[in-house]
């Protein structure tokens, strides 16, 4: 069975279109966006951050499964303390992508969805972006991403693993409870995104 | 008596045993359907809890008896709300069911910094009196819990007073012996409140308690 390994550059193609495939309601409301002069696509946003190694969306914080040259799944892993780099790479993929002020709306709109997604506490490593190829789904891809990231947060000290999903993705609650995340608490968005009920899974380690 | 009065003796009590083994005998196929029974029955560690009539609750209190346990906490905005309201709709037909041991429901709350004894009272009166509401300490609560198979952690700093818990969603079943045997997941699948089927449950118990 092919290891998981950390993503690269090469990746950024297959590894966006995954990425996007984990969340793309939400990830289109965040990121797609029309102004007056611009007009911002979440895909290319992204496309723009992974290839960037630093940052919540580049390729140095991600983990995926290759095969036959195809990256099949997807995912990574945040803590409580990223550290300052990735906060600065974070917020420079974004301001270098959405012009003066139309970045302001993006980062408006991320602090709204913080009650949904809360930060991880300090004994918890957050899973998310987790995504599997269509062709490659029901293959135990998905299990074998979360044991990697298990085995990740045992090393980091975590006593927790968590993750956030739309309460409606029928299949990949199904992985996540078969790997032994339970649901803990349920998280409605009242944003202006609508973006629904999401539900909060813990997995205690 | 004739060979012919023997055969038909024993013709017609065989029709008499095929029809009340048809009619009166169990019907094939009652299996549990829903509950997910762990391997094997779960001994659970000694507790010491205070129910909502400021009464100790030991592990003496969950034997000889089914309890269905539900952990949570009042100030919860969904889970814990949903779940009693639907618990508390079967209720009467749990009570109903011919089981050698009397089916009880048990809340409880993970969040005893909140949750006084009035607290308790209040809330699962008005769910159903009958039911067994308790709390105790987070060294009693926290291997109980998890030897149930279920798991809770306060996610917020306690310093807000309108911190919320994660907690399992689950319903755990103690059997008579005061040991827990299975759980009944919660429902991804209705589009409303992930909760535990309340009719799945009351299947299900309408089988194990009259085993």
């Amino acid at each position: 069975m092919p290891g998981v390994r950390r993503a690269n550059a090469d990746d950024t193609s297959d590894a966006v279109a995954l990425v996007l495939s984990s969340a793309p309601v939400a990830l289109e409301r965040l990121f797609s966006q029309q102004t007056e002069h611009n007009n911002y696509h979440a895909k290319s946003f992204l496309i723009r951050a992974f290839a960037q190694k630093a940052g919540q969306f580049g390729y140095g914080n991600h983990w995926v499964i290759e095969i036959d040259n195809k990256i099949a799944a997807i995912g990574c892993g945040w803590q409580f303390e990223m550290g300052e780099a990735y906060v600065k790479a974070t917020l420079e993929s974004m301001t270098s992508y959405y012009q003066g002020v139309d970045v302001l709306e993006v980062l408006h709109r991320c602090q709204a969805l913080q009650p949904v997604f809360a930060r991880p506490a300090a004994d918890e490593l957050c899973v998310g972006h987790i995504g599997v190829a269509e062709a490659f789904q029901r293959q135990g891809l998905c299990s074998q991403l979360l044991a990697h990231l298990e085995s990740t947060a045992y090393t980091l000290g975590k006593r927790k693993l968590t993750l956030d999903v739309k309460q409606d993705n029928a299949g990949a609650i199904d992985c996540y409870q078969q790997f032994g995340f339970e649901l803990v608490r349920i998280t409605q968005d009242t944003s202006i995104m609508s973006l629904g009920t999401y539900v909060h899974m813990c997995k205690l380690l | 008596m004739s060979r012919l009065s023997v055969a038909l003796i024993a013709l017609v009590a065989l029709v008499i045993g095929i029809v009340i083994a048809i009619n009166i005998a169990p019907p094939k196929g009652s299996e549990v359907q829903y509950i997910k029974l762990y391997p094997q029955a779960r001994a659970l560690p000694e507790f010491t809890l205070t129910d909502s009539d400021g009464q100790v609750l030991t592990n003496k209190n969950l034997q000889q008896q089914w309890t269905l346990v539900f952990v949570g906490y009042t100030f919860c905005p969904d889970i814990c709300p949903t779940t009693l309201a639907d618990l508390s709709s079967i209720y009467p037909q749990l009570q109903s069911i011919d089981s050698q041991y009397p089916i009880k429901v048990a809340f409880i709350s993970v969040d005893p910094a909140r949750d006084t004894t009035e607290r308790l009272a209040e809330y699962i009166d008005f769910f159903e009196p009958d039911f067994i509401a308790a709390t105790g300490q987070h060294a009693d609560l926290f291997p109980l819990v998890r030897a149930m198979g279920m798991m809770y952690s306060n996610s917020q700093s306690t310093d807000d007073p309108n911190y919320l818990v994660d907690h399992s969603s689950s319903v755990v079943l103690i059997n008579p012996q005061g040991n827990v045997i299975g759980r009944f997941k919660p429902d991804f699948t209705s589009g409303k409140v992930p909760v535990s089927d309340s009719k799945r449950i009351l299947h299900d118990m309408s089988i194990l308690a009259t085993e």
